[in-house]
Formats: C-alpha cells, sequence, structure tokens
C-alpha cells in the first residue's frame, strides 16, 4: 500500500521567520513577556523622552499631589514628579540588572567551563569555592559591607555578583561535562586544538543557552534586591530614583496617600513578570528535554 | 548511607571553615586599621585594646586566624561595643524567633503550594491549573515587603485582627502564635507560587516517564500512583529548592522583622548596621553562613534518603 | 485591648489547641497582662545599650529609663524650669557656685545596699567629671559632705545651667557607691542597685522593657503601675501600632503629624515636646573649601527655609531666624541674610569659586534627609554640588567633637539640631569660644560675643536682654556659618486619658506621666 504523504503547505510565518521564534511566538506567556520586558527595557532607556518632567525638580508647593493630567502618578514629599522618578529609576534598576546579570555570567560561564573541562583536582576545588560563596546571605552580606563602607550602589552590584557566580558556574559545568566527551570535542582535541580555542569556539557556543535563560530569571532577583536594599535606606543614595527609595518614601507616608507606594511597587511587578514569563518561555523553546508536558 | 551522611557533613565543615576564611581575608584586606575595621567607628581606646590583645594583633596572619577560628569553636564571638553583652548571647536569643518565622513560612506555602502543584500537574491545563498558574506567578511577583506593608494595612490598621508589632509574650503560646500569622503569611506568600510552579514542573516530566504509564496500564489507582511514586520523586528538586532558597527566605525574613518590629537576626543585623556595632555585626554573618549550610546539609540529607542514585554523586 | 479582640484571640488560641493535641496550653490573655487600665504601654524608638550615665549614648531611652529608676536632686518641671525632686527635702542655689541639698532619709537602695547618702551623691558627680560625659560637669568642682544626708555642690565657676541641664538631665542622676564599686565601677543594661518608683521587672532586649512600681519606693506612688515600654525602630509602624490600639503613646513623624491634625484618631491628643529646639545647617569655618566668607554667605542666601517646612515638615515647623525660639525674648522675625539666589551666585563668583563639591552630612531620618535634599537641590540651583551622607545617631553626634576622632576636620556642611531651655541665653552657651571643638563645630570665636554672654547672663532687664541676644544672633549670622531652618519640634499622639511629661529634649518622665 503506498504511504501517502501529506503535503503541507508552509504557512507565511514558517517562511519568513526561523521555527524557533515561530514557537516562541506561539506561547501566549512568551509574547507577553517579551512586550513587558521591551516595555520596561524602552521607557528606561528612553525615558527622558518619555518623562513629563525634570526628576530633580521640586515643586513643593505642589507636594503630595494625587494623579493629573499634569502628573500622571502624582507628585511625592518634595513635589517630584512620580512618573518621572519611576522612569528615571528604571534606569537605575536596568543598569544594576545589565552589569549584575552580565558580569556573573561570564565569570560564571568562565569558571563553570574551566571546572567541567579541565582536570579533576581543579573541578574539585572549584566546585568547593563554589558551594563556599552559595552558602554566603546576599542580603546579610551587603547589610554587613554596608556597615564598613557606607551605602554604595557598586558596593551592592559587587556582592550581587559574587552570591551569583556559583548558580551561572553550575550550569555552565553541568553542561560541559555533559558534551565534554562527546565526538566533535574529541575530535578537535586530536586535530590539535588548544583547551582555549576547544572552550572558546566550541564548548561555549553550545553551553550558553541555559545560562542565558537562567539571567533572564535572574534579573527580576537581582532588580528585587536592589529595590529591597534601598527600601532599607542602604543603596542608591538620594537624590537618585531607584524603584526601592520610591517605595521607602512611600511607606513612610502610605496613610497620607498610597499611589506612591503603587508607583514603586508596580514596575517591580511589572519587571518580575516579565522576565519570568520570557526566561521560561525560552526554556521551554529551546530545550524541549526541559519543557514540562506542555 | 553512613558513607555519603560523613562525606557530605565533612564538606559542610569544609564549606563553613573557607567562608570564615573568606571573610576573614576580606575584613584584612580593607585597607585601614584593622582594629578600626573590625570594631567600627564607635569603639573606645579602652574596647579598642582589649581587642588588640585577645586577637594577638601582633602575630603573623596565620596565627591570628587561627586565634579567629579557635575563638569561634569555642563560642567567643566578642562583645556588644555598648552593652558589652557577648555576642553570642544576643545572638542566640534573637535566633529562635527567626528561626520559628522561617519555619512557619515555608511551612504553610508548603501545605498550600505543593498539593496545588499537585493538582496542576494531574489535570494540566484545566482550569484549576490556569488559575493556579495565575495565582502563582502573581505571588511570586510582588516583593514581600509589599506583601508585608499592604497586610498591616489591611488586617492590622483596617480590620483591627491582627496585630501590628512584636513577637506576643514568651510562654504564651497563642499571643505568639497571633504575631506570628501576618508577617509567616508576607514572606510565605511568594512561596506559595513558587513550590507549586516547581513542583508543577517536577510532576509533570516525572508522570511522563514510562514506569508511571505502566503502572496505569497496569491498572494502579490515580490516588496510589501520584502518592506513592511520583510524588516521591517529583519532591526532589522541590527540597533542593528549598534548600537552596533559604537564603531568599532569610532576605525575606529581614524585612518582615524590621517592619514587624519583631526580633531576629534580620532585625538585628540592621539596627547594628545603623548603630555600627561592628562585632555583632560579624557574629550574625557567621551564624547566618552556618545556618545556611545547615539547612543545605539537611535538604541533601533528606533527598539522598529518597534517592539513593544520589549517593553514589559525592 | 478592646473586647473584640480578646475574643477573636480566644478564637485563635482556641483554633490552635483543638488542632494540635497535647501541646502546652499558654496563658488565657486575661490573666497574661496586669489589669488593663494599669499597664501602660508606650514606645521606645531606639535600643537600650546601656543605663551607665557616664557612658551610656544619652537620649531616650535610657535617660527615660533612669529618671523613673534612680534618684536625682532635681527634675524637669511641667512648665520648663526646674523642681525639686522627690528624692530631696530641699535644694537652694545659695548663690552662684554653691548648691545646698538635703535628702529625703530613709531612701533605700535595692539588693540591700542601703540608704542613699550624700556619698553616693559625691560618687556620682566625681565619677561623672571624669567619663565620657564630663563635657557637661566642667564647672563641677566636687560636693562637700556635711553629714550623711546633706551637702554643698561647689562649682568652681559661676554657671547658672548646671540646676537644669546638668542635674536634672540624665546624666544627673545618682548611683549607689557601694554597688557599683562591686560591679567593678562601670556596667551596662542593668543598674546595680537603684531607688525610684519604678523597677525593672523583664528587659528582654530588642522587644519590650517592662517596668512596675516599687513595692518598696516610700514617695509618692506613680499613676501608672505597669509600663511595658515597647522597642519600636520605625516611625510608622509606631503610628500604626498606636492606631491599632497597642501603643498608648508614639512618636509621630513630621508628615503624621500633619494628617492628625486634619484627622485625629478617637480619644487621641497631640502633645507637642521639645518645642525649644533650633535646626541650622553649620559650615566649618575651618575647612579649607569654606574658609572664604563669601563661600559661606553664598551658601547662606542660596538655601529656602520655607521650602525646608513646607517639604520636610509639612507645614508643622515655625521658620527659624536664629537660634533663640519663639516666645523667649530675643526671638527675631528674620535673619540677617534671605533667601536670593541671584546675590548667591553674586557672591560665589567674587569668591572665584566654582565647581565646589561639599558633603553635608545629617541624621538619617525620613525630615532631615527630605532637608538634605531640599538643600541639596537649592545649592545645585547656584552651581554648588552635594553629596548627602547620612548617618545614625552614634556616628552623627561624635562628628564635630575634637575628642571623638578626625572626622571634625572633614566636616563641611552638616544638618543639626540642639534644644534649649525656657531662657533666651541658654542656646549662646554652645557657641562660645570654649566649646569649640566640643558643641561649637563651625570652629568660630569673637571677643564681643563672649562679653555679650557673660552680661547676658547677669542682667535682668527685659529690653536690655533683647538687645544682647539680637546682636548676639547677628554676630552668628555675619560668621557666615549659619544657616537656620527650623525649630524642629517632637511631636507624640497618645490617649487623651494620658498626660504625660516630657524633657525640653523630648524624652519621657514616665514617672511623672499621669491620668489626665
Amino acid at each position: 500500500m503506498k504511504i501517502q504523504k501529506k503535503k503541507t503547505k508552509p504557512s507565511l510565518p514558517d517562511i519568513i521567520l526561523p521555527e524557533k521564534l515561530v514557537l516562541f511566538l506561539r506561547n501566549p506567556m512568551g509574547v507577553l513577556g517579551l512586550t513587558l520586558v521591551l516595555l520596561i527595557i524602552i521607557s528606561a532607556v528612553f525615558a527622558p523622552l518619555f518623562a513629563t518632567h525634570n526628576p530633580f525638580t521640586m515643586d513643593i508647593a505642589n507636594r503630595l499631589a494625587g494623579p493629573s493630567f499634569d502628573n500622571f502618578l502624582g507628585t511625592d514629599q518634595l513635589g517630584r514628579d512620580t512618573y518621572t522618578r519611576v522612569l528615571y529609576g528604571g534606569r537605575v534598576a536596568l543598569q544594576v540588572a545589565a552589569i549584575g546579570v552580565s558580569v556573573s555570567l561570564v565569570v560564571g560561564l568562565t569558571l563553570g567551563m574551566i571546572a567541567g573541562y579541565g582536570p579533576l583536582w581543579l573541578d574539585n576545588m572549584l566546585l568547593l569555592l563554589f558551594d563556599a560563596i552559595r552558602s554566603f546571605p546576599t542580603i546579610v552580606l551587603a547589610l554587613a559591607a554596608v556597615a564598613l563602607l557606607g551605602p554604595s550602589l557598586s558596593l551592592v552590584m559587587t556582592i550581587v555578583i559574587i552570591t551569583s557566580i556559583p548558580g551561572y558556574a553550575r550550569l555552565a559545568r553541568t553542561s560541559t561535562l555533559s558534551i565534554k566527551n562527546t565526538e566533535f570535542i574529541l575530535a578537535e582535541q586530536s586535530l590539535g586544538a588548544s583547551m582555549k580555542r576547544v572552550l572558546a569556539i566550541h564548548i561555549m557556543p553550545n553551553v550558553i543557552g541555559p545560562l542565558l535563560i537562567l539571567a533572564a530569571m535572574d534579573v527580576p532577583v537581582v532588580v528585587t534586591i536592589e529595590a529591597g536594599l534601598s527600601f532599607l535606606g542602604l543603596g542608591v543614595q538620594p537624590p537618585t530614583a531607584s524603584w526601592g527609595t520610591i517605595l521607602n518614601e512611600g511607606y513612610l507616608i502610605i496613610r497620607t496617600t498610597p499611589w506612591i507606594v503603587i508607583a514603586g511597587g508596580i514596575p517591580l511587578i511589572l519587571t518580575t513578570l516579565g522576565f519570568t514569563f520570557l526566561g521560561e518561555s525560552l526554556r521551554d523553546v529551546f530545550d524541549p528535554r526541559l519543557r514540562k508536558g506542555k | 548511607m553512613w558513607s555519603y551522611l560523613l562525606k557530605r557533613i565533612l564538606l559542610s565543615v569544609l564549606i563553613v571553615f573557607l567562608a570564615i576564611l573568606a571573610l576573614f581575608i576580606t575584613l584584612h584586606s580593607i585597607p585601614g586599621d584593622p582594629i578600626s575595621i573590625a570594631l567600627g567607628p564607635r569603639a573606645t581606646p579602652e574596647i579598642q585594646a582589649e581587642y588588640a590583645a585577645r586577637m594577638h594583633l601582633d602575630k603573623p596572619l596565620y596565627h591570628q586566624f587561627v586565634i579567629f577560628i579557635g575563638n569561634v569553636i569555642k563560642g567567643d564571638l566578642g562583645n556588644d561595643l555598648f552593652s558589652n553583652r557577648s555576642v553570642l548571647l544576643i545572638l542566640s536569643e534573637q535566633l529562635p524567633y527567626t528561626i520559628v518565622l522561617a519555619i512557619t513560612a515555608i511551612g504553610w506555602s508548603a501545605l498550600i503550594g505543593i498539593p496545588l502543584g499537585c493538582l496542576s500537574a494531574v489535570k494540566p491545563n484545566s482550569l484549576l491549573d490556569k488559575i493556579t498558574g495565575i495565582v502563582s506567578v502573581g505571588t511570586i511577583a510582588i516583593p514581600s515587603f509589599l506583601v508585608s506593608i499592604w497586610a498591616i494595612l489591611i488586617f492590622s490598621v483596617g480590620l483591627k485582627w491582627l496585630p501590628v508589632i512584636g513577637a506576643g509574650e514568651p510562654g504564651d503560646f497563642g499571643d505568639q502564635i497571633y504575631h506570628l500569622i501576618l508577617p509567616a503569611f508576607a514572606v510565605g506568600l511568594g512561596w506559595v507560587g513558587y513550590l507549586a510552579r516547581m513542583v508543577r514542573a517536577s510532576m509533570l516530566e516525572v508522570m511522563s516517564e514510562n514506569y508511571i504509564r505502566s503502572a496505569n496500564a497496569f491498572g494502579l489507582k490515580s490516588r496510589t500512583i501520584i502518592f506513592r511514586y511520583a510524588l516521591k520523586v517529583a519532591i526532589l528538586p522541590t527540597i533542593t529548592l528549598i534548600g537552596v532558597g533559604f537564603g531568599a527566605l532569610l532576605s525575606g525574613t529581614v524585612f518582615a522583622e524590621i517592619i514587624f518590629s519583631r526580633p531576629g537576626i534580620g532585625k538585628i543585623i540592621y539596627n547594628m548596621v545603623l548603630a555600627r556595632n561592628f562585632p555583632v555585626i560579624q557574629g550574625a554573618v557567621l551564624i547566618t553562613i552556618g545556618m545556611y549550610v545547615i539547612v543545605t546539609l539537611i535538604a541533601d540529607l533528606i533527598v539522598s534518603w529518597l534517592d539513593p542514585r544520589v549517593r553514589d554523586t559525592l | 485591648m478592646n473586647k473584640i479582640l480578646q475574643t477573636r484571640r480566644q478564637l485563635l488560641q482556641t483554633i490552635a489547641f483543638t488542632g494540635i493535641a497535647g501541646v502546652a496550653i499558654g496563658k488565657f490573655p486575661g490573666i497574661a497582662y496586669a489589669a488593663d487600665g494599669a499597664t501602660l504601654k508606650i514606645q521606645f524608638e531606639r535600643e537600650l545599650d546601656s543605663l551607665d550615665p557616664g557612658y551610656f549614648v544619652g537620649g531616650s531611652p535610657p535617660c527615660d529609663v533612669n529618671w523613673a529608676l534612680m534618684p536625682a536632686l532635681v527634675h524637669y518641671g511641667r512648665d520648663g524650669g526646674w523642681i525639686p525632686s522627690p528624692h530631696v527635702e530641699s535644694i537652694v542655689a545659695r548663690d552662684a557656685t554653691h548648691i545646698d541639698f538635703t535628702l529625703r532619709k530613709g531612701m533605700m537602695w535595692t539588693n540591700g545596699f542601703g540608704e542613699v547618702t550624700t556619698e553616693d551623691v559625691a560618687y556620682s558627680y566625681d565619677r561623672e567629671a571624669v567619663s565620657e560625659w564630663k563635657g557637661d560637669y566642667v564647672a563641677y568642682d566636687h560636693v562637700e559632705i556635711k553629714d550623711k544626708y546633706s551637702g554643698t555642690i561647689v562649682l568652681n565657676q559661676p554657671f547658672a545651667p548646671f540646676m537644669n541641664t546638668t542635674l536634672a538631665s540624665g546624666t544627673g542622676i545618682i548611683i549607689c557607691k557601694k554597688a557599683v564599686e562591686a560591679a567593678g565601677g562601670k556596667f551596662t543594661t542593668e543598674q546595680p542597685a537603684s531607688c525610684g518608683p519604678y523597677l525593672i521587672s523583664e528587659h528582654r532586649p530588642g522587644q519590650v522593657l517592662k517596668l512596675r512600681s516599687n513595692p518598696e519606693w516610700n514617695g509618692a506612688k506613680p499613676a501608672y503601675e505597669n509600663i511595658d515600654c515597647l522597642f519600636v525602630t520605625e516611625s510608622s509602624a509606631a503610628a500604626l501600632a498606636y492606631e491599632a490600639g497597642e501603643l498608648d503613646i508614639a512618636k509621630v513623624s513630621a508628615d503624621t503629624y500633619a494628617r492628625y491634625l486634619k484627622d485625629i484618631p478617637a480619644n487621641s491628643s497631640l502633645t507637642v515636646a521639645g518645642a525649644l529646639q533650633y535646626m541650622w545647617m553649620g559650615m566649618n569655618t575651618d575647612h579649607p573649601k569654606l574658609k572664604d566668607i563669601r563661600v559661606r554667605q553664598a551658601i547662606q542666601h542660596a538655601v529656602d527655609a520655607s521650602a525646608v517646612v513646607q517639604g520636610a515638615y509639612s507645614g508643622t515647623a515655625e521658620q527659624s531666624y536664629g537660634v533663640v525660639c519663639p516666645g523667649l525674648t530675643g526671638r527675631r522675625d528674620k535673619a540677617g541674610y534671605s533667601y536670593d539666589p541671584t546675590k548667591a551666585k553674586a557672591l560665589l563668583k567674587e569668591a572665584g569659586v566654582s565647581g565646589l563639591k561639599l558633603t553635608l552630612r545629617t541624621l538619617n531620618n525620613q525630615e532631615r534627609m527630605l532637608t538634605a535634599q531640599i538643600i541639596q537641590a537649592n545649592l545645585a540651583a547656584i552651581g554648588i554640588t552635594v553629596e548627602i551622607i547620612p548617618l545614625d545617631g552614634g556616628p552623627f553626634w561624635d562628628m564635630g567633637q575634637e575628642k571623638k576622632g578626625d572626622t571634625w576636620k572633614e566636616l563641611e556642611l552638616w544638618i543639626m539640631r540642639y534644644s534649649s531651655g525656657p531662657d533666651p541665653y541658654e542656646p549662646f552657651q554652645w557657641f562660645v569660644r570654649g566649646q569649640v571643638g566640643i558643641w561649637n563645630w563651625e570652629r568660630w570665636s569673637s571677643d564681643e560675643f563672649e562679653d555679650l554672654f557673660a552680661k547676658g547672663v547677669a542682667e535682668t532687664d527685659t529690653g536690655k536682654r533683647e538687645a544682647i541676644y539680637t546682636r548676639m544672633q547677628e554676630i552668628m549670622d555675619e560668621t557666615g556659618a549659619y544657616v537656620y531652618l527650623t525649630h524642629e519640634p517632637e511631636v507624640f499622639i497618645h490617649k487623651s486619658s494620658l498626660s504625660p511629661h516630657f524633657s525640653p529634649t523630648a524624652e519621657m518622665i514616665v514617672g511623672a506621666f499621669k491620668e489626665a
């Protein structure tokens, strides 16, 4: 019996867009996540364009105003426009996230690859180091560092980076271990490729996938840590606006007006939602093994 | 099993040792006079002299480290700069409250989150699943300090059902629970979602395995399959997650303790940071590291008890 | 606690009990506390580190607790000024350098240390004169012991504030010589022996300090049998706790004060304590960046103090035009400089200064931080970049003191508040030559100022005093080192049934709390 092969006409998206992207776009959560992330990035990067006021200009006569056409989200205790400060706060958040996550990623990736690829003693030593660092409590460390050196954003970021590295490193190590003994790597080695070359050109591209996904999921964690520390008064210093400082100011006057806490809280929530959705959709698309029975 | 246990414990000890070493090196690599760095700007000359003598600052660095470790093991973490009470005493007064809060928070969130995750996995893409999904992500997204603030406004000031501050009278069990409700709720809320998603994901993966299908084909009841086979396997990553996520849990308790004025490690660290009371801060960092390592140890041991395959990985 | 609350709590307890079989049953709410009316719940904003009057951090809570626990010669009166304490039969300033006192007989120290005697008084003050708080005892020479209960305090120079500022304050309490010596000469969170209307029945650090009425106190019994002092560091948490009924009195922030003025919770009253306070921004005249007087004057003209009143204090504080507080002789209605950013820029240009960067140190609370941000913006408008350095209580009060480190050299700008008493000479005592490096952190002096100060203390004619103090404030303006901001009040919300009593610096004198 002839087995009929059904010919499917390729649909338009399949022709123009690559397969993975289509898969991604079919997932409503992923699209939502991507939209949120883009919204946040664009509003932060182009903050001056979208802002209606200068974030530092005070207008004491107009303090603690509610939302209006002039001030979309009202004003704070010193008459500064909350909406503008939220936009600029996004810059701080993004800066922290971008620097924090990328440095952790790069360092973690490198260390993880070395651990996975290199000799066993090195692997064990690095593993021990990762576990030791992983047991450092981030917030507590940050508090202690502030006690020593005074509040500063760079200090906070350094601590966040250091405590995030083991997460990336372990992931990179696991992936490296699993492809270390595959044939094409062995082939490269037999051709005389140096360790550096093997790592950089052959292993890295195959390993980086899960790390990028972890990075996407890590961004909200990093942003929340910065917000939390600024909320305690130990992160960004005034008059710089960050979502955490806005929340702090809002909390102190929450009975007088709830708008400031809402204004500071919503971007945090949206950032977390956006990056989490994005990360999970990416994971579903790129790593079917990780896809959970959808 | 026992050799794994032994190896794992040794590993933990090693990790704590390394952490203390890292702390020691950090303290000594900061530019400036080590006494002021260790004791902060608030120490009087007498306290400074006493510290210098006790820590033998004239001796070489490795000797100092040995003394430092020796002190830590003996339980001598120094004294509070102002009240002169032993740091260990101060911290041991506060530690139980944090532990109780953390356990209660994880407890209630596990009690709700794990069954939710299970149910969602058993009926994927049903209405329950979709609602759980939304609720999960929703609760994860809200930072715990925001939850605390809104909880106080609604339940304490608005409805006057629950108290705002304190941990209740010791010895009055009912009062303590009464004061524990809101903080544990605020800290645990995010975990409900997190655990639900984790359990759901692991369960789905397990349930698609062949042996589950076979069990089904054999006619075993769904409930048996879920509870005796699937859940036991699915729970493992969740346990590891709780162990590793203990750090995030601790941050949650820091905020809850500050906002609810509860005693605890988080609150005391925050107050000591403001007061620049360095010995207590240092002791607290050490104790927190110790707690972490112990929790991850327990998590790993539970996992290895449930899953023998893990025992060979060390 | 109201009835409904108790019922709900009992409900919760019942659920807890039935749900967990065999767990030890806690006490019922009705028994856990003293009779509702007699336990007062007050708030302490800071932890209690040490009660030792020679070595404590000062302010509330150590002063509050010590006044309830320990004897003293003099107490703050309710209308300002001082009154003899319940511990003395008499106390009289015989002349400018001698104060005669007689203690009441039969006041017993706890822990079996015998009676309170003149020896204890002498020991206490001799000890203070060499302790960390010796700055308060500069004028003190010694105590002449006449007999077991009476003696004379001898000063080495006339110092009128000794009664008010020193003896009535936290450093004026009397400690037990035998007990403190037996404890090794120093102590921290526990008094080795006490003698007063209250005893400490329980102290759970970080949570609560419980005071209860001392059964052996042979003086007038205090109005409240038990006082629970809850440590609540967050002012918003305290206000919330007050509104939820968990505190009977709480200190509120300026913003909450403004809100309560419009809409006060039921059965509550607001009391403004510490109204005699003056807040200003100081400049270190010795610092190279601020040595040129034109720079300082430029800064004076650049700051808009009315914005501070509105923005940081929600309009609830009075604007300050000098160190003399409202209602006192010599109070001005304008300063020697005015808010004039154009003139400020011109002055800077004249001094040839541009791109100046300065640090501004301040206490780390909401109102001060907002003030700092307003000043930062004001100075940015004339081209000066300001970095705000927030500090907590401890390091803040040590900043300008020469004996407490080197920060006094690096000090540039800072926001400060002192409090004064009812006599107008009082604020000036901190700015004389002898105070440079102690409390005169601006580090200037003037012969005319010293002269006028001496005259003012001795002068009795109001008109002449007004002229003297007005001129003294002008001198302070002319140094260019002061920008007056507000007369920052400390405001407390409390139940209307409570009539609290405060020191001039807004510490609580709980022994004198009465029912209204």
